[in-house]
This record gives C-alpha cells, sequence and structure tokens, in this order.
C-alpha cells in the first residue's frame, strides 16, 4: 500500500515532535501515514539568537529525523514552484501573515495532493482559497490515536503541555470539543 | 498593488491549446460567463481558479498576470563589503514593505505635516559640511565632540522614520542595513542589524540618516550622498583638517598609521572613516592626500578585533536573552515604536508569527518568541 503523506508546518512539528518521538517519517495505522516536513524548514530553525521554549530542536536525535523530506522529481519541482509564485502573491495583496516558508508548504500540498497539518489561521485561510487541504493538529492528534500511534494519555498530557508554556493551537478549545470530547 | 490578467498571452495560450471559452469553463468547473469576463477584464479570477487557469494554459505567473504598483516600496541597501545586490534582494525586500504597509495606521507620527529634509542634497564638500554643520545642532553637539548612534536615534524619530533593531548574524547576508520607504504613506522604516561592530552600526546609523534626509534622491545618487554625509557628520572639516596636519607630521608610514587609529579610537569611529575624511578635506584645498601602506588595513583589522559588536555590547549573551529583554532593551534604546506597532496589529487582527518573521526576517524560532512575547 503506498504511503499517505502527510505534511506538518513549523507550529505543529514544534507541538509535537519532543513527545511523539520519532515524530518523523515513521509509517503508521492502516493508511500507511507518514509525516513530513519540508527541508526549509531546517534552515527556519537554525541560527536563532534569543532563548527560544523549542531548544530540544537542535538535539541529535531531531535533527537526524528531520533529514527526511518528501521525493520530488524534477516536473513538480517546477509546478511547486509555479504554485508558490501564485501562492506568495496573494499573501502579499490580500492576506498578509503566512510566510514564505508557510506560503511553500500549500504550494508542495497542492502539487502532491496531500494535507498540511496547521494552527496558523491565515494559513489554513490561504489553503482553503488555494483548495489546498489542510487540517488542525489535533485532527492529526486523532488520526494517529484512531490507528494506535498515540494513545489518549499522551496527548493529554501534550496537550497540558501546550497549556503550561501558553503555546496552544488557535482554535484549542474547539477542535478539542470535536475531536477529543472525553479530553 | 493592482492585479490584471495578461489578456494577450491568455489568448494566445488558449488559442495554441486549441480551447474554447467554453472548454476553459469545464476544466476550471466555472462558468462560461465567468471565463468571458475574465478575458474582458471585467472580473479578477478567484486565487484557485486563477492557478488552475495558468496550469490549463501552462502559462506562469508571470506570463499571466500583470501587477500594477504605482507605489512600489523603495529600497536602500547598506550592503556588506564584497556583496552584490541582485534583483531577488530588492523583491525580497520590497515584500517586506507591502508587509509593512499594514503597520502604518498604527504609527504614532503626525500625517498631517511633512518632516524637514534637505532641498536640494548633493555631495559638494562644502554643502555637506554645511548639511553636517546643522545637524550637530540639532543632536547638540558641536563640530568636535564624538557622535554616539543614542544622539542619531532622537533624530530618527524626528524625520518620522521608524528603526527597526534586528539579530540578523555575523555571517551570510547581503546586507547589514536597509532603509525601506513607502511611497503612498511617505513613511520610512529603517533596519539596522544590531550584530556588527560599533564603528560599523555608528557609520551606518549616520548613513541611513542621511537617506531619509534625501529622499528625492535614488540609487547610486542617493547612497553616494548617504555615505558622504554620514562621514562628513562623523569626522567633520575641523577635525579633519587637524588630523591632516597631525598625520602628514609623522615620518614613517607606520607612525602614520598609528595616529589615524589614535584618531579613530578617540572619536570612536572606523579609522577608514577618518582616513578617508582626512584625504576628502586634503583634495578640496588640493593638498597632496595621505597613502599608507598595506600595513593600515591589519591595523583595522586588529582595531575593530578590540571592540564587541554592538548586539553583545547592548544585549549580553543573546543565546541567554528571551525576547522580553530583547523588546525591552532595544525599545529604550533606540526609541523605537516598532515593537509597540507590531504588538497593536498582531493582536488587532489574529496574526501568528509568520507575519513577524516576513516584517523583521528574524530566525522562525526567534520570530516564534517575539510573537509569543507581544502577543
Amino acid at each position: 500500500m503506498p504511503q499517505s503523506k502527510i505534511l506538518v508546518d513549523t507550529n505543529s512539528y514544534l507541538r509535537l515532535a519532543q513527545t511523539i518521538r520519532p515524530l518523523l517519517f515513521v509509517p503508521f495505522g492502516d493508511g500507511e501515514y507518514c509525516l513530513y516536513i519540508l527541508p526549509e524548514l531546517n534552515d527556519e530553525l537554525s541560527n536563532r539568537r534569543l532563548k527560544s521554549k523549542f531548544p530540544w530542536v537542535d538535539e541529535d536525535e531531531h535533527t537526524e529525523n528531520r533529514k527526511h523530506f518528501p521525493n520530488i522529481g524534477r516536473k513538480q519541482k517546477k509546478s511547486i514552484e509555479d504554485n508558490f509564485e501564485f501562492i506568495w502573491d496573494y499573501v502579499q495583496t490580500e492576506l498578509p501573515g503566512p510566510s514564505r516558508v508557510d506560503a511553500l508548504y500549500i504550494a508542495y500540498a497542492l502539487e502532491l495532493g496531500i494535507p498540511v497539518v496547521t494552527d496558523d489561521k491565515d494559513m489554513t485561510e490561504l489553503a482553503v482559497a488555494f483548495e489546498a487541504q489542510v487540517m488542525p493538529t489535533l485532527e492529526l492528534m486523532k488520526i494517529m490515536h484512531d490507528s494506535n500511534h498515540t494513545d489518549l494519555k499522551t496527548i493529554k498530557g501534550i496537550v497540558d503541555y501546550w497549556r503550561a508554556i501558553g503555546d496552544c493551537p488557535a482554535n484549542l478549545h474547539r477542535d478539542l470539543k470535536r475531536f477529543f470530547p472525553d479530553l | 498593488m493592482k492585479k490584471r490578467l495578461n489578456i494577450q498571452n491568455a489568448s494566445k495560450a488558449m488559442q495554441d491549446a486549441g480551447l474554447t471559452q467554453t472548454a476553459v469553463a469545464e476544466q476550471l468547473s466555472v462558468s462560461k460567463e465567468a471565463v468571458s469576463q475574465w478575458l474582458k477584464e471585467k472580473s479578477f479570477p478567484r486565487p484557485n481558479k486563477l492557478l488552475q487557469f495558468a496550469k490549463l494554459l501552462q502559462l506562469g505567473f508571470g506570463e499571466l498576470v500583470i501587477n500594477e504598483e504605482p507605489n512600489a516600496p523603495v529600497i536602500a541597501f547598506r550592503k556588506k563589503a564584497g556583496a552584490k545586490t541582485k534583483n531577488h534582494h530588492v523583491e525580497k525586500a520590497q515584500e517586506t514593505g507591502r508587509f509593512l504597509r499594514h503597520l502604518v495606521p498604527y504609527l504614532p507620527f503626525d500625517t498631517l505635516e511633512m518632516p524637514p529634509i534637505l532641498k536640494s542634497p548633493n555631495c559638494d564638500y562644502e554643502y555637506l559640511c554645511q548639511v553636517a554643520s546643522k545637524v550637530r545642532k540639532e543632536i547638540n553637539l558641536n563640530e568636535t565632540e564624538t557622535v554616539d548612534f543614542t544622539h542619531l536615534i532622537r533624530r530618527f524619530s524626528e524625520l518620522q522614520a521608524v528603526v527597526v533593531p534586528v539579530l540578523w548574524g555575523t555571517k551570510n547576508r547581503h546586507e547589514n542595513a536597509i532603509h525601506i520607504h513607502l511611497p503612498d504613506s511617505k513613511t520610512t522604516w529603517v533596519y539596522l542589524n544590531l550584530d556588527v561592530n560599533i564603528h560599523d552600526f555608528k557609520f551606518w546609523m549616520a548613513h541611513e540618516l542621511g537617506h531619509c534626509l534625501s529622499p528625492s534622491l535614488s540609487g547610486n545618487e542617493a547612497e553616494d550622498f548617504a555615505d558622504d554625509f554620514a562621514g562628513a557628520l562623523l569626522f567633520p572639516k575641523i577635525l579633519a583638517e587637524q588630523a591632516l596636519q597631525d598625520i602628514k607630521s609623522k615620518r614613517t608610514s607606520a607612525a602614520k598609521i598609528n595616529k589615524v587609529i589614535e584618531i579613530a579610537n578617540k572619536q570612536v569611529i572606523s579609522p577608514i572613516t577618518v582616513l578617508g575624511q582626512v584625504n576628502k578635506y586634503a583634495k578640496h584645498v588640493g593638498l597632496p592626500e595621505i597613502k599608507l601602506s598595506n600595513a593600515f588595513f591589519g591595523a583595522v583589522t586588529n582595531f575593530n578585533k578590540k571592540f564587541d559588536n554592538l548586539s553583545e555590547a547592548l544585549l549580553g549573551e543573546t543565546k541567554e536573552l528571551d525576547a522580553r529583554e530583547f523588546i525591552k532593551k532595544t525599545e529604550s534604546s533606540f526609541e523605537t515604536p516598532f515593537y509597540d506597532l507590531l504588538r497593536r496589529y498582531l493582536k488587532e487582527n489574529n496574526k501568528g508569527a509568520g507575519f513577524v518573521q516576513v516584517v523583521t526576517d528574524m530566525p522562525l524560532l526567534d520570530a516564534q518568541s517575539i510573537h509569543s512575547e507581544l502577543t
């Protein structure tokens, strides 16, 4: 069965990767789901200058896990670049908020026909405007739970940690009710 | 920015592909009327349909869409030594400028009056001396006192320029300062990398002040004026005249170099600025210029090594610095409204860290930390 690739954006990666280890490049469930980031995320995570809530991203275990990316051919690369031009222009003229890498995630998702996981309001709106598949982190956690890739205790721990460090997804309350009404 | 379809390219591509309006409509799941309206420039496709239309016609964004931006952000760079400015550097800075437009309504400046600017800025030596002298008076310094960057800060506010202090690191970057002017709001945004030595930083600040005083100039003319203004402000004619005599009085090249370094040390400016200003003065009065051996460049390197980067001097060890402290220290040191504008915009519009990253161009985790602190 072919893999069902899912792209996780920066925020979603930072919200999950410290607890669900390794987060990326591990197939799970009957659907052979497999999570990916884009190579550009690694550039984004490097060279920080200020104290961060996410110092663990520099640990070997995590940097190693971030070395796997979706394979794309030359034609797909060109198509992704074309998509990006349209998406980034729309950000600049109509929807300020997402960064260049955010826009690139949507460009990949469109070309590969795979969903992107994000909790960012503007990035979600951007995905919708271009008819890219998009889901919040808690929906991904629901898929992981349904695939026995993680359990409720872990999920509760993650959500509690988000609350503790003040890094909650935009629609945490709504999404919890929707995907984990028992939590 | 106004967008319209390139009808000529679209029509030709449809013709080449044998696509009628009806066929396009069917492929894109829109009405034939919608396609007709697009091609008559009566409406513009939604983003998803625009992209699908481009794919169908096999046209890139630049071939299908004409972007008209009469008030495009105007960019000037303070480049790192040896860096070449390419189109993508300008485009990236313009993208930042487009995001900055959203902060304009939050500016604390008087929007009714224009700030005082120079009538006809130029690089004539005597004219530059007059301008430098005037600016020195305005920042309460006499002709020989040392300019500190704190003296320059208030002038930026008075010229309605927003200083944006950023940490861009010391390597792998094309520029260490960017000046973005938004013609529609007549606002100016000056990005200053704090990860540079104090002498360079002070020169760039003076250079950027030169840009703020001369918005009528552009391109090389603007850069030349800003450079010449910075030199004249930091090391005015009276100091250059005295320095020329002092340096000339030394018999050996090594002693001359030591004298330049000594003067630079006293004025807290680069030895290169000292030598440059001395030679400009010499040329102006018809005297021979000072020529130093190559050992001068080694002496400058050693001179620079003695000083911390401004970020270290101002902020301490930044790896231990959190976003709150960074914002607090830069707000107070540079009297900048930037982070307050950003705070208000982010909160009122519920924007994410992506916006912070684009308008600061700082690494993502830093942008996240700043976003988290501001919201």
